[in-house]
């Protein structure tokens, strides 16, 4: 069934599961299952070959499953304000991601192989519960045009800061140095 | 003397008379609307505005009837289609619509507004019903669908027609059907036999179900909005429109997605389908 469809939009009901199986979605390339109440991700992953856009905002899933280094051509990300405490490290295998949006959610480590993902352009991570440094992988990230991952707990004096391009660059000294503001 | 006139109808509707010239020794009336007017008034005012004498008019004729002119030479569509129009017309509040140039004026059909027309010859037909926004009130009758076989587009969108006659099954010709934006309760199952519809557009009515048969032949239906109504239900028959690229439900009262079963062959060609704002757990 439905092996023409690329875009499914079940935003905006009271869902509490959808499970993937049964359907032929091999041409699925936008998933929106914002505003919902789910708590899982809707899985296998392995059904969504082409899936480009997948959004789950809104919802109260507690982690990303291990298996969404299956999702190879995702290149966005919606998951902000859920219960997300967990961030696999298959994340990283997703090299086409260029947005990531996971404010608002309970994540408790910074998910340092995001700086693998060299594409990345937009990443969310605010008002997260977040402790202890910045990892250096991030300074890998030359793409980057917007970054927020302010409202959490994180160190803040990272040396290797300094040698941050861009969007981070900006974060941190808005955020971090404050002194080239405080100059402007 | 400064004259207006009042209590007019014009087939027993209310329209005003608009006086153009008034002279000592005659008056000529140019009403706006063609037909006939009964109950007319004469004013006659005196020189600071206060009505001095009233003369009551009797029931006069403006223009040619519209059977005259639906038999004019200069029509150029069978008389069939002309009265389906003109019983379109009155039936549906023709004095009240926001544009009706043209209409039974004795020129090509094809400049009345909203109208469009087909056919090499010197007669031609109408293939083309589109007025949108236009003020249209009341029911969608057979004769549109009987008298007008060559009907291909009929554009009806934000109106405030209230039904759909079943006889729109006889709209053969029938390929891209626009109702959005109107007052309707139900769509009659006989939508199902147009076999060359490939445009439906029932979004913003108050449909409370879509349902077809299992007869139904929208074997070149592409596009169908049915968001933004009441629907609690869809019948399992839309599974089998399998030319359909486009399907939108979103906000509507439904509960159960679409009765989707294990079975091949289902909306084949669907590409794009929205549920959202639903009812759906």
């Amino acid at each position: 069934m439905l092996p023409d469809l690329d875009t499914l939009i079940l935003s905006d009901n009271s869902i509490s599961t959808l499970t993937l199986t049964g359907a032929n979605l091999s041409n699925l390339y936008t998933l929106n299952v914002k505003n919902n109440n789910l708590t899982t991700f809707p899985q296998p992953f392995g059904n969504l070959p082409l899936v480009s856009v997948i959004d789950v905002s809104d919802n109260d899933i507690t982690s990303i499953p291990a298996s969404i280094n299956l999702l190879t051509t995702l290149k966005q990300l919606f998951a902000s304000r859920n219960d997300i405490a967990f961030i696999p490290t298959g994340l990283a295998d997703l090299v086409g991601l260029t947005r990531i949006y996971l404010n608002d959610n309970l994540i408790t480590n910074f998910p340092s192989q995001i700086g693998n993902i060299t594409a990345l352009q937009v990443l969310y991570l605010y008002n997260n519960q977040m402790t202890g440094a910045v990892p250096t992988t991030l300074t890998n990230l030359t793409a980057l045009t917007s970054i927020y991952i302010n409202s959490n707990k994180l160190n803040r004096t990272n040396a290797h800061l300094a040698e941050m391009q861009g969007a981070l660059l900006s974060w941190y000294n808005s955020r971090v140095g404050g002194k080239s503001r405080a100059n402007q | 003397m400064p004259t207006i006139v009042s209590g007019c109808t014009i087939d027993d509707a209310n329209a005003e008379v608009r006086i153009s010239q008034g002279t000592a020794t005659g008056i000529t009336l140019e009403p706006t609307v063609l037909g006939v007017y009964s109950g007319c008034q004469l004013h006659i005012l005196d020189h600071i505005g206060l009505t001095s004498n009233i003369i009551n008019l009797p029931t006069f004729v403006y223009g040619d009837s519209i059977d005259d002119v639906c038999a004019h030479p200069d029509i150029n569509i069978p008389l069939a289609e002309c009265q389906a129009l003109a019983t379109f017309y009155t039936d549906m509040d023709g004095v009240n619509w926001t544009y009706d140039t043209n209409w039974f004026t004795e020129v090509d059909v094809d400049s009345w507004y909203g109208i469009s027309l087909t056919g090499a010859g010197v007669t031609k037909y109408v293939n083309g019903i589109s007025m949108p926004s236009n003020n249209i009130a009341g029911d969608i009758l057979d004769y549109l669908f009987l008298d007008i076989p060559n009907l291909a587009t009929l554009d009806l969108r934000n109106n405030s027609i209230t039904t759909l006659t079943s006889d729109i099954e006889f709209a053969s010709a029938l390929k891209t059907l626009i109702l959005s934006q109107n007052d309707l309760l139900n769509i009659p199952v006989e939508i199902g036999n147009l076999s060359q519809l490939d445009y439906l557009d029932l979004a913003y009515n108050g449909l409370t179900s879509f349902n077809l048969d299992a007869s139904q032949q929208l074997d070149q239906l592409d596009v169908l909005y049915l968001n933004n109504n009441v629907l609690t239900s869809v019948s399992s028959e839309i599974l089998n429109l399998n030319e359909l690229d486009i399907l939108t439900l979103n906000n509507n009262q439904l509960t159960t997605a679409l009765p989707l079963t294990a079975n091949t062959g289902q909306l084949v060609q669907l590409d794009s389908l929205n549920l959202a704002y639903n009812l759906l757990s």
